[in-house]
């Protein structure tokens, strides 16, 4: 298993893996950074080095999983980085989805009643997934911040207001639903059984951002299971240690 | 999907040293057992193998032996023969292996034979939904729950989440709104029968 530091170039680590683009950049780095090592580069844009190498590792590497080291992070860092992930999707990715299925659906040449279920599939699986990310936006996240807040400031639970009342992190982890093996039916249903009634190529752009997305979702899910999960129930039980 | 289940091999030779260095080979081999045998109505004492079987045996020796073998094994998934020959002269003539041949050529053409079993299992498997699979299929293209389709063809729970994890393993689709889709494109179900509501 390949590894990166502090020490590496950033351009050779994008060489190697050029799926980190959008992962760098959600982590606050640009391009345009010459022959800089992660450490000069974060040290420049003041950004935590530590998590920059963490997430590039995790992402780069799928059995890789630094548990005790990232637990250490604050989650405020972590909650903007699933923040700037959210937004990547809604904001490129999926229209850019939706602009290729549009494609790939005009391209159709006899009856496109076949083609007709792909977008439907993804209408319902975008749907799902926006549901899904608001949830997380709008109670998920301010739950975290919340404790966090009482947290620091160590104050007492009766703080944490009504609203938060019976809401554990527990319950969002059912809620979780597993979004990539969606994408992951979509792909194997164009690669295996849709009849090739389209443009390739367009078909192939499309096919090679639903493996970015799939592959980035799945590391988005790993980092909110195995990173923040965890967290929020030390915080849980932190709080309840101090009734 | 990966199919790890490989075939046994039983090598059929009244030689010693040739069965115990074709051992000593075909521990490389992607086999899970290997059985030496000195004559084919030892046979008998292993009569409930099941899987694949490569015999490894002289030609005539299996010809001789085919309708015994067929018998004793009918209900193996495939029986396959890879000629053992005492002569140098095999290893051209490409069929089979003979005692002149190098280590490497002797897994090579085992493995051949070996993986062929495998291939031929994972074309099937791929491919072909059961009859009962083809049924929970259709129900649950069409948005039913589990327990729906457990009562519908009058079947436990159990049994239509087992047939769900194959029909997921062998076509590749997970959810159920994946399998809608891919009932429709196969023609299980008419796209008429479903809604867009379904696609969930």
């Amino acid at each position: 298993m390949e590894l990166f530091n502090e020490t590496n170039k950033l351009a050779a680590v994008i060489h190697k893996d050029h799926t980190l683009l959008p992962v760098i950049n959600r982590l606050g780095a640009k391009l345009g950074f010459g022959d800089l090592t992660i450490g000069e580069l974060c040290a420049k844009e003041g950004l935590d080095m530590t998590f920059f190498v963490e997430i590039l590792n995790v992402f780069h590497n799928e059995n890789y999983f630094p548990r005790r080291k990232l637990l250490d992070f604050s989650v405020t860092i972590v909650i903007d980085y699933l923040l700037k992930t959210h937004r990547y999707y809604l904001e490129y990715v999926m229209p850019e989805q939706e602009r290729l299925i549009d494609l790939f659906l005009t391209d159709c040449v006899n009856g496109c009643k076949e083609n007709e279920l792909i977008r439907k599939f993804y209408n319902t699986f975008r749907e799902e997934f926006i549901s899904h990310v608001s949830f997380e936006e709008e109670k998920v996240f301010p739950y975290i911040i919340t404790l966090n807040g009482i947290i620091l400031n160590s104050r007492r639970k009766d703080t944490l207001s009504d609203q938060w009342l019976g809401f554990t992190i527990k319950g969002f982890e059912k809620e979780h639903g597993n979004m990539d093996e969606k994408m992951f039916d979509l792909k194997n249903i164009i690669i295996k059984y849709l009849p090739p009634n389209y443009d390739l190529n367009v078909g192939n752009s499309l096919l090679s951002n639903l493996f970015m997305f799939e592959k980035d979702l799945k590391n988005h899910a790993r980092i909110e299971d195995k990173i923040l999960v965890p967290k929020v129930k030390q915080l849980e039980k932190f709080i309840k240690n101090d009734e | 999907m990966m199919n790890n289940h490989s075939g046994k091999i039983i090598v059929i030779c009244d030689s010693d040293i040739i069965l115990k260095g074709l051992a000593e080979i075909l521990t490389a081999c992607n086999t899970d057992e290997v059985i030496l045998l000195h004559q084919a109505r030892e046979l008998f004492d292993y009569p409930h193998l099941s899987g694949y079987i490569l015999f490894i045996m002289p030609e005539d020796l299996f010809e001789e032996n085919q309708q015994l073998i067929n018998r004793i094994y009918a209900s193996s998934l495939a029986i396959s023969h890879l000629n053992l020959n005492y002569d140098g002269l095999s290893a051209s003539r490409n069929t089979g292996i003979c005692i002149n041949d190098s280590q490497k050529q002797i897994i090579g053409k085992v493995n051949e034979y070996l993986n062929a079993f495998t291939a031929k299992n994972e074309h099937r498997t791929l491919n072909e939904l059961t009859r009962r699979e083809t049924d929970v299929l259709q129900l649950v293209a069409k948005g039913l729950a589990n327990k729906e389709v457990a009562d519908k063809l009058n079947i436990s729970i159990h049994t239509v989440i087992s047939h769900r994890k194959n029909i997921s393993e062998k076509t590749g689709i997970k959810s159920a709104s994946g399998l809608t889709m891919y009932a429709v494109l196969k023609k299980i179900i008419d796209i008429d029968e479903i809604t867009p509501s379904d696609l969930i």
